[in-house]
């Protein structure tokens, strides 16, 4: 009894030794962890992107495969090959009473407007972007300013005052209407952007090559042009996107159906029969994203080519 | 090629960058700008190559205005603070870019871009891109690059400002180096004092765009014109005491409330012609201060040290009397130490400077 005490004093002690030392073992491994925690985060990560990324996926591949097969088992996995729903490539599809217009004149305006955006976007908004980074003249806060309130607004909200603009100038029902009310309404964003990277530019550099011998038009092929392609990249990438996906302007400004493009046709697939042939939806729209795949794929690269070197502070 | 800036002005919206700036640059000589941040030398080299255009005055490169001139027509090399590498080009690419401008044949710019990097020792570096450089690498590829096209001028904005200390140090003599081996008359814009103590020929000193000196390290340290001058060159700086001159019984003394310092004859002279000055600025360099335990002379009642800082092979001693303090550089084996009461002598040159205008006194107009 009398040494039970010191004893269990004693065991108490070797007790809380033995847990510090299991934290400290238990902070060990912690922080063991934490060395491997960023290839299981990177292993998470990856499914969990997975995960999401799947239904997209899948339903892409839905499309694809619905494009080729003439009977889908339960509307999911394809049955038959058939070429039959691409026959809009080589004949005027006909439907009960009405008479599809053949789609290569279709997809010419398509590409036609989503063109046109592209080049004179790039072309207006490096050359508005310069002048915002470069220059310092009266009202360019202005402008900055008016650029950013102009990209706040919903084109929609601007839908009939540009159908009364568009009349009074005699260009509805033209594709060159819808051209300039897409470029207009997009120059203040992409000009946002082209500034952005024109500010990445020292002055350093663009002064380095007059030295060099460069006179403006050479500082701006071999200087200025090289170092700005990504931020090109990104807004042709985008005016691209939107002029060739545009679908309210047109459906709104273009009646003559001659005029229109891949995506009001595509909705006029779907929207005019009570029985919608999903086989032949399925390949115009797949159709319809061939180019938009192409555009990303040679654009990607130099989008995610960023140099701004030779600079250590 | 000789360089003649006269009477330069540069204008920016309401802000007088430089202002009525004359400067000869004798062919050959390296000329340092050197002033604080800001005050217009980088504006003046920038209008020197042609990137800026003076509000007032003419640039002449040997016997011809250049003032229309565009930077490429002027043959200058520019090295810049941030060396502005084009980040898109390898190194042989960034040296071979002048040259292909001024469309050599292939050979001759393979020839001259590998002479220079080996003249420069890059010439592993060649395929790399700037951003795979250290910096020193990258200073020299921007030197590289402004010396290829073998320029009249050689320009440098703070060259070394953005090495490390030590790396400073061994390209600054490089740099001279190889501006003497190169006879190249250089413009070398700076705010490093010590930097371009040592590699100047001469140097203009420059404060809010208005020329202060121009005139050899030497001069500029022995027999600066001003107090800005004073204080700027030389690290420490020199220790400044306001007071007044007074004669007494037909010797000169430097008076405030704290001290009382007899001044060398030679000063005498000059001061007589200018006997109206009384309110002074009392001068002289830490290094011409000594220390001494001994018995009190006349002038140089004991002093208490405040502070002493190692400086490595010195030590830097900060005494006070009253409310002067004076700062001295003395030998380590001294071993002074705090609250010790010393007396001063002063064993070099002692300046005096007009209160109100700054001008040294013993510097004739």
């Amino acid at each position: 009894m009398k040494d039970k005490r010191p004893q269990g004093l004693a065991k108490h002690k070797v007790g809380i030794k033995s847990k510090r030392e299991k934290r400290g073992k238990r902070a060990q491994e912690v922080r063991g962890e934490a060395v491997t925690f960023s290839r299981r985060n990177e292993i998470i990560s990856t499914i969990i992107m997975t995960i999401i990324s799947i239904p997209i996926f899948l339903s892409y591949l839905w499309l694809f495969l619905s494009s080729f097969s003439a009977k889908m088992w339960h509307g999911l996995i394809p049955l038959s090959f058939t070429l039959h729903n691409w026959r809009f490539l080589w004949e005027p599809i006909k439907f009960g009473a009405v008479m599809h217009t053949s789609i290569w004149p279709i997809t010419l305006n398509t590409l036609l407007l989503a063109f046109a955006v592209t080049f004179f976007e790039v072309l207006i908004s490096t050359l508005s972007g310069y002048a915002l980074s470069r220059f310092r003249f009266k009202g360019r806060v202005v402008i900055q300013g008016m650029t950013m309130i102009l990209h706040a607004f919903p084109g929609v909200a601007l839908l009939i005052a540009i159908y009364y603009v568009l009349y009074t100038i005699r260009l509805l029902d033209t594709l060159w209407g819808v051209m300039l009310v897409k470029i207009a309404l997009e120059i203040p964003m992409s000009t946002n952007i082209v500034k952005g990277f024109f500010d990445n530019i020292p002055w350093d550099v663009e002064w380095s090559s007059f030295v060099d011998g460069c006179n403006r038009w050479q500082t701006w092929r071999y200087v200025i042009l090289p170092l700005l392609k990504p931020g090109i990249a990104a807004i042709s990438l985008f005016s691209f996107l939107s002029g060739w996906g545009e679908f309210l302007y047109i459906y709104t400004f273009i009646f003559t159906s001659k005029k229109q493009t891949l995506a009001t046709f595509l909705n006029s697939l779907v929207g005019e029969f009570k029985f919608v042939d999903y086989g032949l939806l399925s390949a115009v729209a797949t159709f319809y994203m061939i180019p938009t795949l192409l555009f990303f794929i040679f654009t990607q690269k130099a989008l995610l080519q960023m140099s701004f070197g030779g600079r250590k502070a | 090629m000789k360089v003649l800036l006269d009477n330069i002005t540069k204008i920016f919206g309401r802000i007088i960058a430089v202002n009525n700036l004359n400067l000869e640059i004798d062919d050959g000589k390296l000329v340092v700008l050197l002033g604080p941040s800001g005050c217009g030398k980088s504006t003046t080299l920038l209008m020197i190559a042609g990137i800026y255009r003076p509000t007032e005055g003419e640039i002449w490169f040997g016997d011809k205005v250049v003032n229309d001139l565009p930077p490429r027509d002027r043959k200058i090399g520019l090295v810049f603070q941030s060396y502005a590498l084009y980040p898109h080009m390898t190194v042989f690419e960034n040296i071979a870019f002048p040259l292909r401008l001024k469309k050599e044949n292939k050979e001759e710019i393979n020839r001259k871009v590998r002479e220079i990097s080996e003249f420069l020792e890059i010439n592993e570096l060649l395929e790399r891109k700037p951003i795979q450089l250290s910096g020193g690498q990258q200073q020299r590829v921007a030197v590289a690059r402004a010396l290829v096209k073998s320029p009249d001028i050689l320009l440098l904005d703070e060259p070394l400002s953005n090495l490390d200390a030590k790396l400073r140090v061994m390209m600054r003599s490089e740099l001279k180096k190889m501006q003497m081996r190169l006879g190249i008359t250089t413009i070398f814009v700076t705010h490093d004092q010590s930097e371009a103590m040592t590699v100047a020929d001469k140097i203009a000193v420059i404060k809010n765009g208005v020329l202060q000196q121009y005139s050899s390290s030497d001069e500029l340290y022995d027999l600066p014109r001003n107090i800005f001058v004073a204080t700027f060159i030389g690290s420490p700086p020199m220790n400044i005491i306001e007071g007044s001159i007074q004669y007494e019984g037909g010797n000169l003394f430097f008076l405030n409330p704290d001290v009382r310092f007899s001044l060398p004859k030679d000063l005498e002279f000059v001061l007589k012609q200018k006997r109206n000055t009384k309110d002074v600025l009392f001068g002289v360099r830490p290094e011409d201060v000594n220390i001494s335990m001994k018995e009190t002379t006349q002038d140089s009642i004991s002093w208490i040290i405040d502070m002493v800082e190692m400086m490595g092979r010195e030590l830097l001693v900060t005494l006070s009397r009253g409310k002067t303090i004076l700062k001295t550089l003395i030998d380590r084996e001294h071993s002074p130490s705090i609250g010790d009461r010393v007396n001063i002598e002063f064993s070099g040159r002692v300046f005096l400077f007009d209160k109100e205008s700054g001008k040294n006194l013993l510097c004739e107009e």
